[in-house]
Parts: C-alpha cells; structure tokens; sequence
C-alpha cells in the first residue's frame, strides 16, 4: 500500500498552488502581514451578535462576551452582505461574494478573499494557504468557503493529525527521496499525457476545445505545484513544543485545529489560514439533544434559540483563546503576531432561521486597524462585503482598488 | 447579483426593443429617470438592447425583472403600473429571460467532451482491473463533482481541476497496485480466533466468558461497538477472497426495558454486519474510514454458524458490529437508572448516589451535576448530564453487568484465504496480458491496455508516446516494473480515458457503445458492446435489453432514481435524534433509498406503466419502513413487495424517500416541496425568487403555521404570481413529516399543537383536500406532463446535456410512442436509446 502521507500531500486537498504573479516580485519589504478567515455555514443569531448601539460605546452583545477582553482590538460590522441569495447555497460565497454558478460573469471568476492573499504570498511560504475543515461535512453543510482564480473549490483538509503531519511532523531520509521520486514520476507521466492532449485538441470542435483547455490548465497547475513543493522537500519542517494531535469530533478537536493555525503562523509555514466550522457536529457534548442545523431553524422558539446560542457561543470561547494565543505569540521584532494577523470571523448566512445571506455577521480582529468600534453601515444604501475584503487585501500587500464586488474600501478605520 | 459596472456597459447596446411589450412600458414608467437626460442610478433603459444572448444585456433585464417582481421600482410617487399590467411584463420578460439563461448555459444538442464524474471512474476503473471489490477508494480525495438540472453527468458542468488531476494521478497508482499479483501465488491460510478476541480492560462487565465468548453491547454510532481482532491487527497479507465464519447468537432479544428507551426492536431479530477495516487508518475499536459493511446477518437466538465469502484487502481484517444494537449509551445509561433504578443497585451505590436516600429526585440530581468549568479540560462544557465518577470504566463496567438490554454473543472467529480460482488473479493479466512485465514488453503491453482503457484502439502514436515514457522511466534506474507502471498510469490519467467524446454528427459506433454503456451502466462498454454495430436495425434496441437484463444495470436505477428524485441529498441534513429516534433506529436512511429504487427497478423490469409513479397499489418495504408507514406484519431487514390498502401511500409522493430528500430533517416547507414537485413531476422550473424579498422568518412559538406565515407572502401579488403555482402541492404533502410519517398536527416546543391543513387549490382551480386529491389530480390532468418531464430526465441522464427548446418535438414523439406502446417505463428507456437525441451529438 502506498504511503499515505505522500498520497495525501499529492492529493492537494486543502494546499493551493499560487500563480506567481507581479506582486509576488515586489513582495513587502517590512515584516509580512497574515490572514486567518474563520467562518460557520449558519451565522450567528443576530440580535445575540451585533450590538445594539454603533461606535465604540456599545454594549457588549451576549456572543461577544467571550472575546470581550479583546474589545479594543477587533471591529464588529453589521449591514455588510454581497447582494446574493439563496439561503444554504449561497453561503460558499462568504468569502469571494460570488455564487459558483455566476463565477464565469466576472474577470476573477469567484475568487476568494484567502486565496486571492495566498497568490500573493507563493512560495514564499511552504504552503501558500492552508484550508481546513473542524471535521468533514457534506453539502449545503458545507462552508465551501475558499475559492481559486478557476472557479475551483479548494477542499479542506478535514483532520487536525493530518494538519499537523503535513504542518510539523519531519520526513526522514527514505521519505524524502520517495517522495522526490514521486514528483519526478507524476512529472514524466505529466509530459505524456500533456502531449497526448495537445495531439487530441487538434480534433476538437469548440466546445469539447475548451473543456480540454480545463484539463491543459489543470496539468499546468499540478506541474507548477509539484515544482514549488519540490522546492521544499529538503528544507526542515519547524519544531514545535506539541504533540501529534488525536483526532475527534467538533467540539474536542476545535481548539486544536485553532492552536494548529497559531502555530502555522507563528512557524511562518503559511500566512493565509481558513478554518472551516461544519454545520454536523457533536451537539450531545454541549449538553444539547438536537443538531445544529435544527436550532438554526429555530423559529423564534426560546429553547432552541438557547441551543443555538450554546453552540455559537462555543465557537466565540474558541476564537477568543486563538486571539489570546496570537496575541501572546511575538514576531522576531517583538510586535505582538495579533496586530501582524488579520482574524476574520463570519459565515455567509446572515440568518439561519429565515436562510437570509443579507446582514452577514462579521468580526474583524488584529492586523494592527483602528479597532474597538461596531461599523454600521447604512441599511438603506448597502456597501458591499467587498470593500472590507479590499481594504484586508491592501493592508495584506495586494495592490487592488477593487475585489471581486467592490465599490471601493472601508477607509476609515484603516 | 447585478452590478453597477455591468449595467453601464450595457447602455452602450442600440437595438431597438420589441414595440408590443417593453418599450411603451420603459417608456411610461422608467424612462424619466433612467434615460438619456437623467440616469439616475447611472442606468439608462433607453437604448437597452434586445439581444439577450449578450451578457449584459441579459444582465440588465435581470435587474428591471428584479425590481419590478419586489414592487421596488417604480418608486413610491411616481406612476404605478397596474397589477395586472405588472404581471403581464414580468411574466413575458420572466420566460425570454429564462430561455436565454438556458441557452446560455449551453443547453443544445451537443454534449462537448464529458469527463467521466467520480462515481463513474471508479467503476470504470474496476471493471478494468476486475478490482470490482476491493474496499479502499482510491478517489476518496476527489473534489465533489458539480451538478446541473439535479444531474451530477452533464458534460458541460463536470470541470477538471488540478486538485482533480492531482487525484487522478494518485488514485491511478493505487489502483494499479492494488491490481498487480505478488510474484508468487499466497498459500491459503486458516485463521482461528477464540474469545476474549480483544482486550476489554477494566471495562469488563463480568458477561463475557474468556474462552467462550465476549459480548458486543452497542452499535456504532459512538464510540465503540466494535468487536475487533486485537492478535490480528496486521490484517491479512495479501488481497483476495476470504472465508469468513463466525458463531455467534442473539441474547436478551426480549430485553426487560421500554423499546423507546433501549431503541432496539424486541420484534427484529438481532443483526451482525462484518466491516472490514485498517488498523493504518486508525484503532479498531473505533470507526475509521477505511471501513466497509462487506456482509450482514439476521442472528438466530440461540448460538449458529454464520458464513460469507468477502475480499479483503491486504492489511484489513473483518470486524464484527451490531449494526441495531442501541445506540447512544450515556443517554441509555441515564434513563435506565432512572426508570429501573431497583435493577441497578451496585451502579446506583457505587456511582450515582454513593450516600443517602435513593429515589427519582437523587439519581436524577446526580446525573444531571455538571462538571465545573474549571473542571472542563478541553471544552468549555463537557459531557453535560453526566458526571464524571459514572464516566470511569469501572462505573461502565458495573453498570453493564447489571444491565439486560440485548447483546450479541460472539463465540469463535475463523478465517480462510486468499482464495484465488486463477493465478495470475485477472486484475494482473488486464494489466500485462500474457507478456511479462518487462520494458521490451512496453508496447504490446501499452497498446492492449490503452485499447481497453481508451474504449477504443490506441493509435500507434498514442502507444510509442506511452512506451517512451516507460523507456525513459527506466533509463532513470527504475525497474522494469515501476517503469511499466509510469505508463500504465499514465492511460489512466490521459484523456482518451478520462473523457467521453463523442465528436459531431451521428455517434460513431464506439462513442454509440459507450454512451449506452454509461447510461445503464454507469461504466465503459463490455467487449461485446464494443463489437456490435449498433447502427444497424434494431441493434442499438437489443443490447440495451441485455444491458438492462446484465446486473450492472443496477447502477442506472440507483443513479438515476437519486438525481432525479434528488435522494442524494438525504443524510446531507440528519434529523434530529431526539425527534425522530424511528429514523436511526430503524436506520431509515438507507432503507427509504433502497425502497426508491426497488419500486423503479420492478417497474422497469415489468415494464410497467409510468404511472405507477404518480400512484401504485403496492411498494417495497422491510420492517423500519413498514412501521414508518404503519403497515402491519413485516419485520427484519429485507426488503419485500406489499400491496398497500391505504392509498395515502404509494407512487413517489408517498414514499418516505422522496419526503425526506424536500424537506430538511427540522421542519417541511411547502415551497420548498412544492418546488420540488413543480421540478420533478411536472417538468416545470420555477424561476428563482428575485434578491431582495424579504426572507420568511419562521414562527413556530404560538398557533400559527406555515401557511398562516406564507399567507402574507402570497398577498404581494408579484410573490403569489409564482407561489400560487409552487406552494399548492407542498400543501397538499404537509400531513407528511420532514422524514415522511404521517402527522395529523403539528408538533410544538410547548402549548397546543396545530392541526394540519393540507388542503389546496392548484393551479388549474382545482381544490385538493391532501394527498390522496393530489395524486388523482396528478393522474387525471397531468399525466402527459409528467411524461414528458420523465422523459426529459431519461434523455438529460442519458446524453449528458441539459435538454433545451429544439429537443421538444423529439420529446413529444417519444411521448407519443411510448402512448402507443403502453406507457411502459422499459420501452421509455429504449424509445430514448433509440431517439435522434441519443443517437447524435
């Protein structure tokens, strides 16, 4: 049987490959910015989330409580969405504000916010971006939250053991040569089949031309990929004070996969970083009889609103000890990683009960912005989603006046 | 949706718009502040262009539609159209707007080069290797394949990605290694394995008897449940067919407990499924991925042999479960003690209640001590409702001796293999032939096996590519083998493997065979299908019956009774546990599935009339879907044929499949299954509701119900335009529960429970008073619609391309023969396989 790590390494879920572009040649000077985007496929309860005031005096809403303590380094905003509907199928658009199925309308297809950093990063870091998922989940329970510049759904890798093998654990001797002689295989095998297909093209009409095009450009991209990873084979992985992590379900390996994240980070392995919360998990170990798709649908009944509550509060404890550990974690200048890191908290339901994606709930945290404020843009007059991811991507190092469905930033916090 | 950008460029656009419709209407009522002088909005409607099969302009429809279907526009103040005058441009712009939408998303009748979806290459991939067992899924890392019109096979949809490719490659190098023989033939060898076969640690109950037996308590549902072999954890050496025997019995079949609490049917006997797992992809004694159900029995209740031939891969061993024990057990656990507390006296002093008066209010006190936060180690609240002295083994333990709930008793494990009929096995000679594996072999080699991949000849120049690659492979220092295998692999992944293409014009011969071959089969063609010629008369007709009659073509009536009911979305939203316990004890899941497919099997092969999906006097059931349906005298896990007296049931609305694929597992929607009817019964394609409505927001605290709550929707008249012609057949299914039981009212957190209405009035006036209504009304009036929908899915599954306005006329004249013919559904199958539409590309 094959070995299973290298399998899983080539496989790619999770790993995307960036193309390397002009921004990457003019890569910032000054220490490098970091992106984290986490995000749920249900929302959060909105009168338990938004504050009821805007400014920076507002009264701490119930799901805030567990970050409270970070209050003046994050930003809450309300009244921001992408104009999209659809309910559970328009959630994958949190991050790239466009719906799969109307990718080919626009110059950047529905890329996403993440992997629209990663391109920017390249190879700089061993992994461009790292996707994961708390766990698997299948269809519309899916966040399907990262998105690449071909319409491509960058699939998550879905165990905290297998994060941290490909993250930490080093390869020996043996592995690496195999591992060297795998891509130097899939390589050869790539050049044939390559020049099979240019031969076949000659024969095709249109339509069949450009779906072989997909096939040319996915050769290209695995080629591109096996070539950046090569790169890495023999550099050491960092060394990190935690043991392999046990896999389990949500709610114990939640934290995990957080600390996991802090440390890519913090290892400089990745600088782009999206964790997905699936909407199956372990309700039974939140003392709860019932799944968490079921209280979203809560249908004002207090009880399941208090279910749901539960479960989303839970999701808020975990984000605020990854804040504490960011903010513990100092870059080699000794600048705190928090205000080096971008956290972005959110999901693309704005309200589960109803299946709304207007009003998407959004936390922003760290990267060193005019935080301790809740942002109420106008209700009447909607500013898209966009403009903030803009504004993340300018302080990331992306030169970009407008992503995806922007209008334009969200200056005044900056 | 629509962009300010997209709409400024589309002002740029002249033709003249149709006189009859849009044009005095943009010009009375939109023009003043969208046009030339003023462009509020920068939007100007006044050289909007006609041609809708340009983007932009497609684009700009879209929006006026929008805003004109919310009331938004024009805005308050200004000249109102009237209601009527309203409906009549948002109906005529809705249809243009959807045609081109259509149209756009390349519905015609070409389907481009179809990539093989995943189900697909897998199968295929077997059948080529003869590996049609073996249990690891080497595609197991493929991304989702994308859909469109429900069907998961549309050439169009399917993309190719590099995480795809990168799949590609790798599942490649499994296969084929999983497919090559050792260089000797394995000797068989006899395994023998005696209680305790593994470990219970301080978790023993005292039940067990070492040397005897070891009892199974749960199913698998949390952790454990799983009786493994812990001598045996290396699995068996070398892939191949396997004996497995097993004595076991069934015990406490009539257990002491209320079923509710226990969940196991005292009427069903006790089950035992064999998953073969890997201890690589994690400890036994839990699940793993690597786990397939490879046989499953009915237990006798007193101890008997059982007995199944199953492969195995290399480093898998078969496991035993009891797949309808109880699942659940700390709930269990808590409930028994409280409701039985005088069975449990060690349990209850030792753990629960260690001191002090024993009744209801303390066991439940105790039980219900939650972990202080500060005790909480990983999670903020862990376990609630248990605390943690009874979570220790030897609170389980104790607690397990005192308990009678069933068990299954498991006495002696024997294993026997590999048994082999041929060596070299057949996946090895698909790969080498007769030759030897050795590089001056490549061509012969590449050229035989490329042919069958291929579904068609190599051509020379594909074959030196390929032998090239194993030359220089070995001229790398690889041994002839890994050289060989680079080429093998690299069939796998070229596209004359990974693609249908089926050219332009009538299919030529072998394209023919394989788009038969995957309709039916989901798979490449057989030798025989390749050899025919499928053009002449009456051919293509006949292999289509032996397709249909060969097994394989079980894949179609799986495949497609999924996509076009959309079973593949069940288990994508479980129900609750709480609510709807019947679902996981009864494991409803896959019965209600497996009931879909039965009843279309049996009409296809009776060849009876489509009708009987809209309404039959019989269908499929095993006991769980017999109790959901509360028919009597059937019990155990097989399946059977009953005529049912009760026309509630029967045809798909009735079927519990069909009710649980449209709603959510939580709550029913009438929308959303009216949808779902209005898509797949009637053919008829709601447009999707315009951005910006006002969501629905549910309200299930006091009386109302859904339709007091979808009452005010449909009094916008621009929702009830399209409501009206959804919402009526949701209705008509509301006495259907999200997982298809029957309710009379409506369950609710507290107060009273709402009764059910299910009456309607469809959209041709008719009133319905439920179900029953519905499903006459369907057959009187629209039959003929249902079809042609039918026979749209037929084709779409078939060609793999959505089927657009020109194939309409070829729709009517299968619909017409099939009249003539009867109405069978076989002969609708090979009125489709013998369509122009199939025929051509």
């Amino acid at each position: 049987m094959p070995d299973l790590s290298r399998r899983a390494f080539l496989a790619g879920a999770g790993v995307s490959l960036a193309l390397p572009r002009l921004e990457f040649l003019q890569a910032s000077q000054g220490r490098p910015m970091r992106l984290v985007c986490v995000g749920n496929p249900l929302g959060m309860l909105p009168e338990a989330f938004f504050p009821a005031e805007a400014g920076s005096e507002y009264k701490i809403p119930p799901l805030l409580e567990p970050v409270e303590r970070h209050r003046e380094r994050f930003t809450v905003f309300s009244h921001l969405d992408h104009d999209v509907s659809g309910g559970h199928r328009g959630v994958h658009s949190f991050l790239s504000g466009i719906k799969d199925q109307d990718a080919t309308d626009w110059p950047e297809r529905n890329i996403s916010l993440d992997q629209r950093a990663a391109e920017f990063v390249g190879s700089q870091t061993r992994f461009p971006s790292l996707v994961a998922s708390v766990g698997e989940a299948q269809g519309d329970m899916a966040c399907q939250m990262s998105w690449t510049r071909n319409g491509v759904n960058v699939p998550p890798v879905t165990r905290a053991s297998e994060l941290f093998d490909r993250l930490f654990v080093p390869d020996d001797m043996a592995a690496r040569r195999s591992r060297a002689r795998a891509f130097d295989v899939n390589s050869s095998i790539l050049d044939a089949v390559n020049e099979q297909a240019k031969t076949f093209r000659g024969d095709l009409g249109r339509l069949d031309q450009a779906k072989l095009d997909e096939y040319l450009t996915s050769v290209r991209e695995v080629e591109r990929r096996i070539a950046m990873s090569a790169d890495w084979i023999d550099r050491p992985k960092p060394e990190v004070g935690m043991d392999r992590p046990a896999d389990g379900s949500f709610t114990e390996t939640l934290d995990t996969y957080f600390e996991l994240m802090a440390l890519a980070i913090q290892t400089d392995s990745t600088r782009v970083g999206v964790l997905e919360i699936p909407g199956v998990i372990d309700t039974q170990n939140l003392g709860l009889t019932g799944g968490y798709h079921g209280f979203s649908h809560h249908g004002k009944a207090q009880v399941l609103q208090r279910g749901l509550l539960v479960i989303e509060r839970f999701q808020m404890v975990a984000l605020g000890r990854f804040l504490d550990r960011l903010a513990g974690m100092e870059d080699p200048d000794g600048a705190s990683l928090l205000d080096r890191t971008m956290v972005l908290f959110g999901s693309g339901m704005g309200n589960g009960s109803s299946h709304s994606n207007r009003d998407l709930p959004i936390l922003l945290a760290g990267g060193g912005f005019r935080h301790g404020r809740h942002i109420r843009s106008p209700a009447d007059r909607r500013v898209p989603l966009c403009n903030l991811f803009t504004t993340l991507l300018q302080r990331f190092g992306v030169e970009i006046d407008r992503f995806n469905k922007a209008t334009g930033t969200i200056g005044d916090f900056a | 949706m629509t962009s300010l950008r997209v709409i400024a460029a589309a002002s740029a656009l002249t033709v003249a718009l149709p006189a009859q419709h849009l044009q005095p209407f943009l010009a009375t009522y939109c023009v003043q502040c969208h046009g030339s002088q003023v462009r509020m909005a920068n939007r100007s409607f006044e050289t909007l262009g006609d041609d809708l099969s340009d983007a932009e302009t497609l684009l700009g429809w879209r929006e006026i539609l929008d805003r004109l279907n919310l009331g938004a526009m024009p805005p308050e103040g200004a000249t109102q159209p009237a209601d009527e005058e309203r409906q009549q441009v948002v109906d005529w712009m809705t249809r243009r707007v959807g045609e081109a939408i259509a149209d756009a998303r390349g519905r015609g009748s070409k389907t481009p080069l179809r990539r093989l979806n995943r189900h697909e290459y897998d199968r295929t991939v077997r059948d080529l290797l003869f590996l049609q067992d073996l249990l690891a899924d080497p595609t197991e890392a493929f991304p989702p394949d994308a859909s469109e019109g429900g069907f998961d096979n549309i050439g169009g949809a399917l993309r190719t990605s590099d995480f795809l490719l990168a799949g590609y490659l790798d599942a490649a190098e499994r296969f084929i290694d999983a497919a090559i023989a050792p260089p000797v033939r394995p000797s068989v060898r006899r395994h023998s394995f005696k209680a305790p076969f593994h470990p219970t640690r301080n978790r023993h109950d005292g039940q067990d008897a070492p040397g005897l037996y070891q009892n199974i308590r749960k199913n698998t549902t949390d952790q454990g449940g799983f009786l493994w072999l812990d001598d045996f954890l290396e699995g068996v050496r070398h892939s191949g067919y396997y004996r497995v025997r097993f004595k076991a019995e069934a015990v406490n079949r009539a257990y002491p407990y209320d079923e509710r609490i226990v969940g196991v049917r005292r009427s069903e006997p006790l089950r035992v499924a064999v998953v073969a797992g890997s201890a690589r992809y994690g400890e036994l004694e839990f699940r793993t991925t690597s786990d397939r159900i490879v046989a499953e029995f009915d237990l006798a209740d007193e101890p008997a042999w059982y007995e199944a031939r199953v492969w195995l891969d290399a480093g898998y061993q078969p496991r035993l479960t009891f797949p309808n024990g109880p699942s659940g057990v700390k709930p269990l656990r808590k409930r028994l003690v409280s409701d039985y507390p005088e069975t449990f006296p060690e349990f209850i002093r030792g753990y629960v209640v260690p001191e002090g008066p024993v009744n209801a209010e303390t066991i439940a006190e105790s039980f219900s001590r939650r972990v202080s936060k500060e005790g909480a180690s990983r999670t903020e609240l862990t376990t609630a409702g248990t605390s943690r002295a009874f979570n220790r083994r030897e609170g389980w333990a104790t607690f397990f001796r005192e308990y009678q709930g069933p068990r299954v008793r498991v006495h002696e494990i024997e294993l026997e293999g590999p048994l082999h009929d041929v060596w070299p096995p057949r996946s090895h000679t698909a790969l080498f032939g007769e030759h030897r594996p050795a590089v001056e072999n490549a061509e012969l080699i590449l050229a035989h096996f490329a042919g069958r991949a291929f579904r068609r000849p190599a051509t020379p120049a594909e074959v030196e590519r390929l032998a090239a690659l194993v030359r220089a492979r070995a001229a790398t220092g690889d041994s002839d083998l890994e050289a060989l295998k680079a080429g093998l692999r690299a069939v796998l992944v070229s596209p004359g493997f990974l693609y249908l293409h089926e050219g332009e014009g009538y299919l030529e011969q072998r394209s023919l065979a394989s788009r038969l071959s995957y309709f039916l089969w989901s798979s490449m063609p057989d030798e025989d299908l390749l050899a025919t010629d499928l053009r002449a008369p009456g051919a293509l007709r006949s292999a289509a019956e032996r397709l249909l009659r060969d097994p394989k073509s079980e894949a179609f009536s799986r495949r497609f009774t999924s996509r076009w009911l959309e079973l593949h979305k069940i288990g994508t939203m479980p129900p609750s546990p709480k609510q709807f316990q019947q679902y996981y004890v009864d494991r409803l899941e896959g019965a209600m599935q497996e009931e879909a497919r039965l009843f279309f099997q049996h009409v296809l092969e009776r060849n009876e009339s489509i009708d009987r999906f809209l309404d039959a006097d019989y269908t499929f059931v095993n006991g769980g879907l017999a109790r959901l349906y509360g028919l009597e005298g059937v019990a155990g896990a097989d399946f059977r044929k009953v005529s049912l007296v009760d026309s509630r049931r029967g045809g798909l609305l009735g079927m519990a499949a069909v009710l649980t694929a449209s709603a959510n597992g939580i709550d029913t929607s009438p929308v959303v299954r009216g949808v779902w009817v209005s898509e797949n019964i009637l053919g008829v394609e709601p447009p999707p509701p315009p951005p910006d409505v006002k969501p629905l927001e549910p309200d299930i605290r006091g009386a109302q119900t859904i339709r007091d709550q979808l009452a005010k929707h449909r009094e916008v008249p621009t929702c009830n335009a399209c409501h009206r012609r959804i919402d009526p057949f949701g209705f008509a299914l509301e006495n259907f529960d999200p997982i298809g039981g029957w309710r009379d009212r409506y369950p609710r957190p507290k107060g009273p429970s709402p009764t059910v209405d299910a009456s309607a009035m469809l959209p041709n006036g008719e009133s319905v008073a439920g179900i029953v209504d519905l499903k006459r009304a369907l057959l009187d009036r629209h039959r003929e619609e249902f079809a042609r929908n039918l026979t749209r899915k037929l084709l779409t599954y078939a060609t793999g391309r959505l089927t657009g306005l020109e194939d309409e006329t070829q729709v009517g004249r299968i619909v017409a023969s099939l009249d003539r013919a009867g109405g069978g559904l076989r002969d609708l199958v090979l009125l489709v396989v013998e369509s122009e539409a199939f025929r051509r590309n």
